[in-house]
Formats: C-alpha cells, sequence, structure tokens
C-alpha cells in the first residue's frame, strides 16, 4: 500500500459520512445509498493519482449523480418504482409522529421526483450550491438548472403540500422540538 | 418553502445509517482492476466461443426446476409498534473558553487521524483542525471550581465510536491554562459517552453513557443506559470515588447478523443454470431489532425467480436495482432466526458466463425507518459474502 492508496483510505473514512448522507437523500434507502457512495469512490479510486491535488469531492459527487440517474434508467425498463414508506401508527407522541410525518412525506415526495429533480434539490438546498455549481456538476446548463429547480418544487407542493401548509406557520415540527 | 426543505432535507439525512465503506472500496477498486486486466482476454476467447456457443443459444427456456416446496422459515417475530426516536442536532459548544490556548491530552489507542488531542485554540466553542479537515473538536461544557480550575467536557465528534468524549481538568496560572490531569477518557465497550458535568466540594461529576455510535451526542444519549459517576485526584491522578462502576445491559440492544452459504449454478438444463443461495438472518441481542432489509447482490448476469424463492417475511421480494435482490424482515426478536432461500438462473451463452462474478454479498440493516433502537454497536456481522461457482 502506497501513500496514494493510504491518502485515498483516509479520504474514503473521512468523507463517507457526508456521501452517504447526500446519497440517501438521492436514492431514500439505505442499501442503495451505500452502494452508490461505493461505486462512486470506487470510480474515483482509478482516477486518484489524477485529481487528488485538486477537487475530489467534486469529482466523486459528479460520479455519485450521474451514476444514480444511470441506475434510475436501467431500472425504470425493467421494474416498478420502489415504494417504502413506513407505517407510522403506534410511534411515538404527537410531537413525534408529525415530525415524523414530515420526514415520510418529504422521502417520499423526493423518491417520486425525477431523479435530476431529486439531484438539482439536494445540491441546492442540502449541499448549498450556487446555480453555477449545481449545473457544472451536472453538466447541464445553469437555466436548465432553475427550470428544474422550480418543477422540483412544484412538484412537491403537489405532492406533499403539508410541507407548504408548514411553511405558511413558519415552524417544522422537526425543527420545533419533538425532542 | 426552501428554508423548511433545507432544514428538512438536512434531517432526513441523518436518518442514514453511518457505515464505514473503506474495505468495501478497497475490495471494489481490486475487482475492478481485474476485471479490467481480463477484459482484454475475454474479448479474444469471446470471438473464438462464439461459433460453438450458438448452438446452445437456441431455443432459450427460462424456466427454473420446481424448487422444494416446504417452507425453510423458522421463525418470524410480528412486527410490534415502538416508540421512534426523531434525531435532534446537538445543542451549541460551550464558548466560555474560547481564545485560550488549551491542550488536549490525546485518547489512547485512537486512531490519529481522526482523534482531535493537541494543542488547540477555541473559537465559537469549537475548533477545526487544520491538517485534517474532517476533524473538529467541540467544548460540551467547561465548569470552574476553586479560584483557578475549571473542567472541560469535550466532544471529538467524527472520531470512532468510543474516543469521542474526555473530561479534562484545567489549572490557571495568569492567562495560561495547563492540564492538571485527565479526569475521564472515552473507550469503546466502557464509558463511551459523557454528556454532562458538575462539580461538588473536591468531586468532579460525569454523566456517563455506554454507547456512542452515532455522530451527536443527542442521539447517544438517547439510546445509552445513563449513571452518574465522581472522581477526585487522589495526588497523582483521577480515580473513580463514586457512582457505578459498571453498565447494566442496554435494553436497546440487539446485533442483527447475516450468513449464506455459497450459490453454486447447477448443470445447464434448457440453456440455464440455476443455484440456490440459503442465508440465515439472526438477532443475537438482547433488545428486539428494528425493522431491517436483507440485500442480495449478485451481478447483473442472473434472473431472479421469486415464485422459486421463500416468502418474504416482511413483503415482497424486489429488485431496486440490477442485480439487487430485497426483502423485508421486519423486527427480529432477541435470538430470533429466519432462513430464506433464494433462486438464480443465468444463461449458459458465453457472453452471460463470461460476467459471472466469483462472489456475491448479502447485507441485513435497518429498512430506512425512524431509528427505534441503537443497533449494533459493531456491525462488522451485518454483511456476508458467499463464493459464485459453476457446478
Amino acid at each position: 500500500v502506497g501513500p496514494a492508496d493510504e491518502e485515498f483510505d483516509a479520504y474514503v473514512r473521512f468523507r463517507t459520512p457526508a456521501l452517504l448522507r447526500s446519497a440517501y437523500l438521492l436514492t431514500g434507502d439505505q442499501h442503495l445509498a451505500e452502494d452508490l457512495v461505493q461505486t462512486a469512490l470506487v470510480r474515483t479510486h482509478r482516477v486518484w493519482s489524477r485529481i487528488h491535488q485538486g477537487n475530489p469531492d467534486a469529482y466523486v459527487r459528479k460520479v455519485m449523480y450521474h451514476q444514480q440517474i444511470a441506475w434510475w434508467r436501467r431500472r425504470r425498463l425493467t421494474e416498478a418504482p420502489l415504494e417504502n414508506v413506513p407505517e407510522l401508527a403506534g410511534w411515538g407522541g404527537p410531537d413525534e409522529a408529525a415530525a415524523i410525518s414530515i420526514r415520510v412525506s418529504l422521502r417520499g415526495a423526493l423518491l417520486k421526483l425525477t431523479p435530476r429533480q431529486r439531484a438539482v434539490l439536494v445540491l441546492r438546498y442540502f449541499e448549498d450550491r450556487t446555480e453555477v455549481e449545481t449545473a457544472e456538476l451536472l453538466g447541464v446548463a445553469v437555466g436548465t438548472v432553475k427550470s428544474q429547480t422550480a418543477k422540483a418544487l412544484a412538484r412537491m407542493r403537489e405532492i406533499a403540500p403539508e410541507l407548504v401548509e408548514l411553511s405558511g406557520v413558519g415552524q417544522s415540527p422537526l425543527r420545533g422540538g419533538a425532542r | 418553502m426552501t428554508e423548511l426543505l433545507r432544514d428538512n432535507l438536512r434531517l432526513l439525512s441523518e436518518d442514514v445509517q453511518q457505515v464505514d465503506l473503506a474495505d468495501r472500496v478497497r475490495v471494489g477498486s481490486r475487482r475492478a482492476a481485474r476485471r479490467r486486466t481480463a477484459f482484454a482476454a475475454a474479448a479474444v476467447i469471446a470471438i473464438v466461443g462464439m461459433a460453438m456457443t450458438v448452438a446452445f443459444a437456441l431455443p432459450t427456456s427460462w424456466r427454473v426446476p420446481p424448487a422444494d416446496p416446504s417452507p425453510s422459515l423458522i421463525t418470524v417475530p410480528p412486527p410490534t409498534p415502538a416508540g421512534a426516536y426523531v434525531f435532534a442536532t446537538d445543542p451549541p459548544p460551550d464558548t466560555s473558553l474560547d481564545g485560550v490556548a488549551l491542550t488536549v491530552p490525546a485518547w489512547p489507542g485512537a486512531d490519529a487521524d481522526q482523534t482531535c488531542g493537541g494543542e488547540i485554540v477555541l473559537h465559537g466553542g469549537s475548533y477545526n483542525f487544520p491538517t485534517g479537515a474532517y476533524r473538529q473538536l467541540r467544548l460540551v461544557k467547561a465548569v470552574p471550581h476553586g479560584p483557578r480550575s475549571v473542567a472541560a467536557l469535550f466532544q471529538c465528534p467524527l472520531a470512532e465510536p468510543g474516543r469521542r468524549f474526555q473530561v479534562v481538568d484545567y489549572e490557571r496560572d495568569a492567562a495560561t491554562y495547563r492540564v492538571h490531569g485527565q479526569v475521564l477518557v472515552s473507550r469503546p465497550g466502557g464509558v463511551e459517552a459523557m454528556f454532562d458535568l458538575d462539580v461538588a466540594g473536591a468531586e468532579i461529576r460525569v454523566e456517563v453513557g455506554d454507547w456512542a455510535g452515532s455522530l451527536t451526542a443527542n442521539e447517544a444519549s438517547h439510546f445509552s443506559v445513563h449513571q452518574w459517576r465522581a472522581y477526585a485526584w487522589n495526588g497523582g491522578a483521577f480515580t473513580q470515588v463514586g457512582g457505578p462502576t459498571t453498565f447494566a445491559p442496554n435494553p436497546n440492544e440487539y446485533a442483527l447478523s447475516v450468513a449464506a452459504s455459497p450459490l453454486v449454478f447447477g448443470p445447464p438444463r434448457n440453456a440455464t443454470r440455476t443455484g440456490t443461495v440459503t442465508l440465515t438472518l439472526r438477532n443475537t441481542g438482547s433488545g428486539l431489532a428494528a425493522p431491517a432489509d436483507v440485500t442480495v447482490s449478485v451481478g447483473t448476469y442472473t434472473a431472479f425467480v421469486a415464485a422459486q424463492s421463500t416468502a418474504c417475511p416482511g413483503g415482497s421480494w424486489a429488485s431496486p436495482a440490477p442485480g439487487i435482490q430485497r426483502c423485508p424482515v421486519g423486527r427480529l426478536a432477541a435470538g430470533a432466526s429466519i432462513e430464506l432461500s433464494l433462486v438464480f438462473t443465468v444463461a449458459t451463452t458465453l457472453s452471460a458466463l463470461s460476467t459471472l462474478d466469483d462472489e456475491g454479498s448479502v447485507s441485513i440493516g435497518e429498512d430506512g425507518s425512524p431509528r427505534i433502537g441503537l443497533g449494533d454497536t459493531g456491525n462488522a456481522n451485518r454483511r456476508a459474502t458467499f463464493t459464485i461457482t459453476l457446478a
């Protein structure tokens, strides 16, 4: 194991938590998130010597977002979309149930977006990327990012209106406590 | 809506269970390199073999021989409702020691790349190490005692579980602080977490917990067995002078594991081969497990025949991605085990066999529902590999 491999190992160890969070939002699934991050990191390893002094994060995320879209395309041809929304009955008190309900709604809504819309939302509102950075990572025009963002938000309002209602109140059960 | 979306995306993202992918990435990289090397050779063989393959490729039947009708399910614990834990981020760090040069002693046995010991100056109650962008130290609480002393509880959130907390006692001399002694240092399998700190007379009291497997202290607090323990200076070091010295069994703990038989594809029949892999899922812990999924990955060359496999105890088999089969197994009671069998088919054409991998994998994990228990303190047994061979 050479210094480059050791450096890559350290990179994997330290970046995996953050990458898994993004991957979970993209896939809505623990195992797929793990597979997505693993696939992206394996591909990154192939070019590590070329990119490690630049911006490896940008590379691995680019692979991850493109891989997710590629998986979705392949899956769409042969299989029904995965619906895996957990039951809520019997969990916790009212605050907790409301918080879980929002999370389930959000997760369900994300899964109903196209992969590109989901990627745009995750990049813009989870990773706080600018429109230009988002366009760069996804390999699309800035105008596409703007239109996809608008469509994604509109679709989410349609799928999960409670998210819109809560924004009017200005208080989310997730943000507001339910501890 | 976007601020709400931003907050909720962040909180939803914390539902993901953190796992160490380093080994899997290492193995995957080696395998990918082997495949690239083998690809050129395989291309040459494929051209020679193509003529021989034509005879086997026509006509093709994808039916699988009848499987053993007797169910191999051993036990299926019924789903039980339970309280869910909603992840909470930790409160802001204590800023009372901001701007002060401090020495934080090393955590014994900690990974040097992740640990937070060293010379630091806190800003906003935390310190980001310049040589490792992924290392951060937080001051959870500082309690002054006596005219010149302060006890400080630190958290190193991204270090290994069990090596994230310590309480250090400092003595102030003019504007400098020097380490008087390490009061308590977390260690895997012992005191893994520390949540609060107090001083009473000569005693420094620490609220401790037995579990720190999450990234936030709040979650560790939720799932830990809590105790207050007291420590005092004996002239040479801090030693425990009060409170319990061991933890009671943690009622939140469960331990999921999975094992798999080899997958052996039998002789060709109607241009296909079939093979069965048997999975054994267990909860060897003392508590009821969270709802779990089992996921089998065999490669994209196989065709999965759900009708020939053991019924999925928590629903039905599904394929969320090419080459991956998934079954929800519900919640395994303490000591429960489940045995599942899956039948796969593979074409006998050269193009199919040339992509045959020599190894598959299976994993069991929470199904993504909100967390209801602390789960495994180590998840080494949650994943297993099995060989794939042709008879």
